[in-house]
């Protein structure tokens, strides 16, 4: 079955989704209109919410026409209808509001590292990297018309820190001291300690971390309780946001958004104001099912399908195209794949024997047949971007060289050193047969993919591979590191600096059966390397600028690529093709100025981009 | 009713004279048991001529049409799918081990049921109680939430696991039918008959219960057999069987994991379900005849006599 | 008819009782069994929302704690039972701070009336072809024709659904092909709004009853052999009764006690069996709830509905047992307790 329960697909990108069964409409309580084309627009409805002099009530684009309408495709059903608290773990927030409701302080396109400035103008710090001050926009307004000022973003910060229950709790309980607002648009942050990436991590919100979202002060300082707060009240204009796009209805597999006229970024003459006047957030099924509704017409944006899929749907509608027109079509996800060793189970212990399986793995084979292709060679911890390639190049070339093609040779000259010897089918000593489990997570079918080809590429060479398929439990014997070998995803983080995937292997190696304790957290790997470890650190206080981070960064480099805790196994890939029936305009590896990510946040940039298709 | 129930017997046996004459001749019996022959002789013989190393991941080009069509290669008669591996060695690895699992599993299921279902009807009392009540609860889980619960976390090397996570819930369905074929029985004037004239307990069971619930035993086995077979393939299709070795289950969910219908890809999700379709109908051959066999009177019915 | 005595009644209403009691103590031990962390899958839910979540551990801790999933096991069960006796098992785990209840009762209805009029229809298909198939009368042909129906039965649910939709929903644009409504409608007791749920239930009702009446079938027909041997119905041959008289009351109202049986206790896997189609179908029903609860280790929604189920099952075979020793005068209880 498809991604049917794919929890996680990657840390960093995927907002939520998780779906529901929500038969009751969200649409206001009058909306009973019995007709095919319902006239929606009941005058009395949650939009006078919007007091602003409103050229027209927004929800008269519930009646929208196709070639006004934007329709995303949702691989998973909605399941909470009900939860918009944007910092609760199970709110359908993903359905539309944190993609094109919500405004982020700034965007950073990966294509060539820089940040877009949305809600901000500037952020700077002072030279230890221990104060950091926010300015903003002038003209900002919440979609109810009040202002957006520095007192939302204290507020919302605050909230946070005296909740533990709220998912950033923690983060800002272990970095910041206190947060102040200057005036109306400069808000000042002073951390307990330095933090260079303080600007990455939580007011752009990188990759590894989403930005905050925040919540209008003026609702949600009457709210009793905000870790049970629902946030859901149409009528009342609930969930507010800043966004061009207003949320209008909820069915029980659909969310639908429509345009805001009086949009803060259009009145100010910061950004055009979107075209289409209506987004449905659609999921309509399996990935058969989705396949044939895009070649229907019925999408005009995918999430992430399969190759075979995306073949189908392009030869079967040639207005669809994907990030590239030709192979690899895919646009490189963030999040590298590996396969992780646990370096206290024997003889997994020994960096040889790790090197010994990166020797035996052809990723050439993994590209050609995991993947059909939709992904190129590489064997990097973090993604091939090129915001990463300065440190990229930092790997030794002829230690990266020898990753991209087998050498079972070499593989052998290794096992016969450490007293192995090959019998009639695997290589064995002490008469035991050498064997291992890698654990894929059942539900995520990349991933079992290339477990798949790794383990006949083990077998054939001689060692008893098998893969185990496992539920969540595949993520609680990471954290506690019942495991030989995974195929995971867990060096995830760089984008466009190189410490946050270092990091995943810094640190001491918790005793199998406890959680790592944080932070950092990572280090699922349970590899320990005093050296490493203080590297990294250094590399954490260093700033991006400052020309000691690349020989700290490639020291930290010839260790990890030497000690191998963790082997690359691909860059990852997302299929995110677009329909240029209705709308054009749609980013591509040709015109990159966004990445083309219609469950993130940065949708908001896109969305302002793409323009009606001429008939 | 007894007088006649035994008098149809004795007449069976007078007339088989002439070996040829045996009942277990019956057409529908023999044609569905030479079907499962047949496609038990193809997982066992295929490994002969086929290569069977071709069924495992990147053993061979993908997304090769079969031998007939344009592009196709003798290679490869029936082509390969898209982790490059051959179908007609997935088939011939594939159908063995899902029959495997559906005799396992129903085998393990129907003995269990009608030791316990003939203990609980026969017996009675407290031993009654207990095995209903265990039954009952047992029946009244959703089988589908367990299976699923314990199959995500269960490493599965093999079918054999499967077979055995299987016949966890096969055993229940037999047991309570078997329990009230059992006290159905009681009450008739044959086995009454043989209770007043003090004949053992397990003599009564064995000669004058079972023979006649046969029918019902031979279907509910060769059921039980394709259900399991069903219960196993949707679980596998759900992605919750054994990696490495094919079976027909997994073949369909690595052909609905790549799109394999939109794609057009009839030759990968196409034949193990025309499979899936040949087992059950030969199954199901095989308990009409055994109803036939074991119930003379039935012989040539349907045979608009 | 004297078979129904009063301890009878109160046996089976114990009975009824622990039944339930041992169903619903397995729905607290089976989730548990996996090892895996309620609280780590809410977590992933969370990263994948908000990124990165630093100090995951201490996060999990402050939510095990309210949980009280850190309390000792027996407890854990003790505070269980006090919800299954309340039926209200308070927050889902994986979606807080949604409750459990509210996860379920929304996709209920739906779950509900699609599955009771797919199951009923499929009975009384499967009975009816069932029956024919094992009647010495039924005509040649039919005898030859209906078996094909079943093979339905060997096509795995969602194989079928998937080819439901792509044929008759895409190719031929005949019916919608999932979900519970379109999108232009707007719920509520509305002719448009009805017309579109009643043609959104079509596809998955052809699956539901296609795939599952081929188990009834084969089930009624070895019942329906039985009977045709039995002395009452051949003479009701013999006296030259028209063969429908003969088939209906003599045939099918005789051989349907036990099958009846299985429908109450089919009740159940069914219910567990449409997780598949509502899956394929995008259907608003409860079957993906606990699809998704189940792999997210949601326990409490896993046991609203799983608790549901047992005791809508237990129920049905409660009431069967009651009924039985009414319906059949060849059971005496009295009899059976007492030897």
């Amino acid at each position: 079955m498809k991604p049917l329960f794919r929890l996680p697909i990657t840390l960093l990108l995927v907002a939520s989704f998780v779906s529901a069964c929500a038969p009751q409409p969200a649409a206001p309580p009058a909306a009973t209109q019995p007709t095919e084309a319902p006239k929606a627009a009941e005058a009395t409805q949650p939009a006078e919410a919007t007091a602003e002099p409103a050229a027209a009530n927004p929800m008269d684009y519930l009646n929208a026409p196709r070639e006004d309408t934007l329709i995303i495709d949702q691989p998973y059903k909605l399941e909470t209808f009900d939860n918009w608290n944007p910092y609760t773990p199970g709110n359908a927030f993903g359905w539309g509001m944190s993609e094109i409701g919500m405004d982020d302080l700034m965007y950073l396109n990966y294509g060539d590292g820089k940040y877009i400035m949305w809600m901000a103008e500037a952020v700077e710090s002072n030279d230890d990297a221990t104060v950091w001050t926010l300015h903003l926009r002038k003209g900002i307004t919440w979609n109810d018309g009040v202002p957006f000022t520095a007192d939302d973003i204290v507020f919302t910060i605050n909230m946070q820190i005296k909740n533990d229950k709220l998912s950033n709790h923690f983060y800002w309980a272990e970095w910041l001291d206190k947060v102040e607002k200057v005036d109306d648009y400069t808000v000042k942050y002073t951390l307990k300690k330095p933090n260079v990436r303080f600007s990455a991590e939580r007011i752009s919100g990188g990759v590894g971390v989403f930005p905050d979202i925040f919540v209008p002060k003026h609702i949600w300082e009457t709210v009793e309780d905000p870790t049970t707060f629902k946030n859901y009240d149409p009528a009342k204009g609930l969930p507010l946001g800043t966004g061009a796009y207003i949320l209008a209805k909820v069915t029980t597999n659909e969310t639908i958004l429509v345009r805001n006229d009086n949009w803060w970024g259009a009145k100010t003459g910061f950004a055009k104001l979107p075209e289409p006047k209506k987004v449905v957030f659609s999921y309509v099924g399996t990935e058969e099912v989705r396949t044939q509704t895009a070649i229907d017409n019925g999408f005009d944006s995918m999430q992430d399908i399969t190759v075979g899929a995306l073949q189908a749907i392009l030869t079967q509608n040639p207005k669809w195209e994907a990030w590239f027109k030709d192979k690899p079509y895919a646009v490189p996800d963030p999040c590298a794949r590996i396969i992780s060793f646990n370096s206290l189970k024997q003889p997994w212990d020994d960096k040889d024997m790790r090197k010994m399986m990166s020797l035996v793995m052809d990723r050439q084979q993994i590209v050609d047949i995991a993947y059909e292709g939709s992904t190129t060679l590489a064997a990097y911890f973090w993604p091939a971007y090129s915001s990463m390639k300065p440190y990229s190049d930092l790997v030794d070339k002829e230690t990266y060289e020898s990753f991209l093609q087998p050498n079972l040779a070499a593989a052998e000259e290794i096992l016969k050193a450490k007293g192995y010897v090959k019998g009639a089918k695997y290589w064995a000593k002490d008469g035991k047969d050498l064997a291992i489990e890698i654990q894929v997570p059942e539900d995520f079918i990349e991933l079992i993919r290339v477990g798949d080809v790794y383990v006949e590429q083990l077998q054939k060479f001689g060692i008893n591979a098998s893969e185990s398929k496992l539920g969540s439990v595949f993520y609680d014997n990471s954290a506690n590191g019942n495991y030989e070998a995974q195929s995971n995803w867990f060096a995830c983080g760089s984008v466009n600096e190189p410490w946050t995937t270092l990091n995943t292997f810094a640190g001491e190696a918790a005793p199998i059966g406890q959680r790592p304790k944080g932070p950092p957290i990572d280090n699922a790997f349970r590899w320990s390397n005093k050296q490493y470890t203080d590297l990294v650190a250094q590399i954490g206080v260093t700033k991006l600028d400052d020309p000691k981070l690349m020989e700290l960064t490639k020291q930290a480099l010839a260790i990890l690529y030497d000690e191998l805790p963790a082997i690359p196994s691909a860059q990852s890939r997302k299929i995110v093709p677009f329909n240029y029936t209705y709308w054009t305009g749609w980013p591509t590896s040709e015109n990159y100025y966004i990445f083309p990510c219609n469950w993130c946040h940065l949708f908001t940039v896109a969305m302002t981009k793409i323009t009606k298709a001429q008939k | 009713m007894a007088v006649l129930a035994t008098n149809s017997n004795t007449q069976a046996a007078a007339r088989r004279v002439n070996i040829w004459d045996t009942p277990w001749l019956n057409a529908k019996f023999v044609t569905g048991s030479s079907i499962i022959v047949l496609v038990l002789l193809f997982g066992l013989l295929g490994p002969l001529f086929w290569n069977t190393d071709l069924a495992f991941t990147a053993s061979s080009p993908v997304n090769l049409p079969p031998m007939w069509d344009k592009g196709g290669s003798p290679e490869h008669p029936l082509g390969t799918e898209s982790n490059g591996r051959d179908m007609l060695a997935q088939l011939v690895v594939g159908i063995p081990a899902s029959l495997k699992v559906g005799l396992l599993a129903a085998s393990i299921g129907m003995g269990i049921g009608i030791l316990l279902g003939s203990l609980a009807g026969y017996l009675g009392g407290w031993t009654d109680h207990i095995i209903r009540t265990i039954t009952d609860s047992v029946i009244t889980i959703p089988s589908l939430m367990v299976l699923i619960s314990i199959a995500a976390y269960v490493r599965m090397p093999d079918t054999t696991a499967m077979a055995l996570i299987l016949a966890l819930f096969a055993w229940p369905g037999p047991t309570r039918l078997i329990r009230s074929q059992v006290l159905t029985l009681r009450e008739r004037g044959f086995v009454r008959m043989a209770l007043l004239s003090n004949v053992p307990a397990l003599e009564i069971m064995l000669f004058e219960m079972v023979p006649n619930m046969l029918p019902w035993l031979a279907a509910s086995l060769t059921g039980g057999i394709s259900g399991a077979i069903l219960g196993a393939t949707g679980l596998e299709a759900l992605g919750l069987g054994p990696t490495r070795v094919p079976s027909l289950g997994t073949i369909i969910n690595y052909a609905l994991n790549s799109s394999a219908l939109v794609r057009g890809m009839v030759w990968w999700w196409l034949p193990p379900i025309i499979t899936l379709v040949i087992i059950f109908t030969a199954f199901f051959l095989m308990t009409v005849g055994l109803d036939e066999i074991a119930n003379p009177r039935l012989r040539g019915y349907g045979n608009g006599k | 008819m004297g078979g129904l005595t009063r301890s009878y009644f109160i046996q089976r209403v114990l009975m009824f009782f622990l039944t339930i009691w041992i169903g619903v103590t397995l729905t607290f031990v089976i989730p548990r069994l996996s090892g895996s962390d309620p609280t780590t899958a809410m977590l992933l839910t969370m990263m994948n929302q908000r990124g990165y979540v630093e100090n995951a551990d201490k996060i999990i801790e402050s939510y095990k704690t309210s949980f009280g999933l850190n309390d000792p096991l027996p407890i854990q069960y003790i505070r269980y039972l006090g919800h299954v006796v309340r039926f209200d098992y308070g927050f889902s785990f994986a979606r807080f701070p949604t409750a459990a209840w509210d996860m379920v009762t929304p996709a209920l209805p739906w779950t509900l009336i699609l599955l009771s009029v797919a199951a009923v229809l499929s009975f009384l298909i499967g009975v009816t072809v069932g029956s024919l198939m094992g009647w010495r009368k039924t005509p040649r042909w039919l005898q030859s024709i209906l078996p094909i129906s079943l093979t339905f039965t060997s096509i795995p649910y969602f194989m079928f659904g998937i080819l439901l939709i792509s044929i008759i929903a895409f190719k031929l644009h005949w019916l919608p092909a999932t979900g519970g409504y379109s999108r232009s409608v707007d719920p509520g007791w509305n002719l448009p709004f009805i017309k579109d749920v009643l043609l959104h239930a079509v596809l998955p009702l052809i699956s539901i009853v296609l795939t599952s009446m081929g188990g009834w079938a084969l089930g009624m027909r070895g019942l329906m052999i039985g009977v045709n041997n039995e002395d009452y119905f051949l003479l009701a041959q013999a006296k030259g009764l028209s063969p429908a008289r003969v088939f209906f009351r003599y045939g099918i109202r005789n051989a349907i006690l036990p099958a009846l049986t299985a429908f109450a206790l089919g009740i159940g896997s069914l219910i567990g069996g449409s997780i598949l189609v509502e899956f394929i179908f995008a259907y608003p029903g409860t079957g993906y709830t606990l699809y998704r609860a189940i792999q997210e280790q949601d326990y409490t929604v896993i046991q609203t509905i799983t608790n549901l189920i047992i005791i809508i099952t237990a129920a049905g075979v409660l009431i069967l047992d009651l009924l039985y020793p009414l319906i059949d005068p060849r059971i005496t209880y009295k009899r059976n307790v007492a030897s």
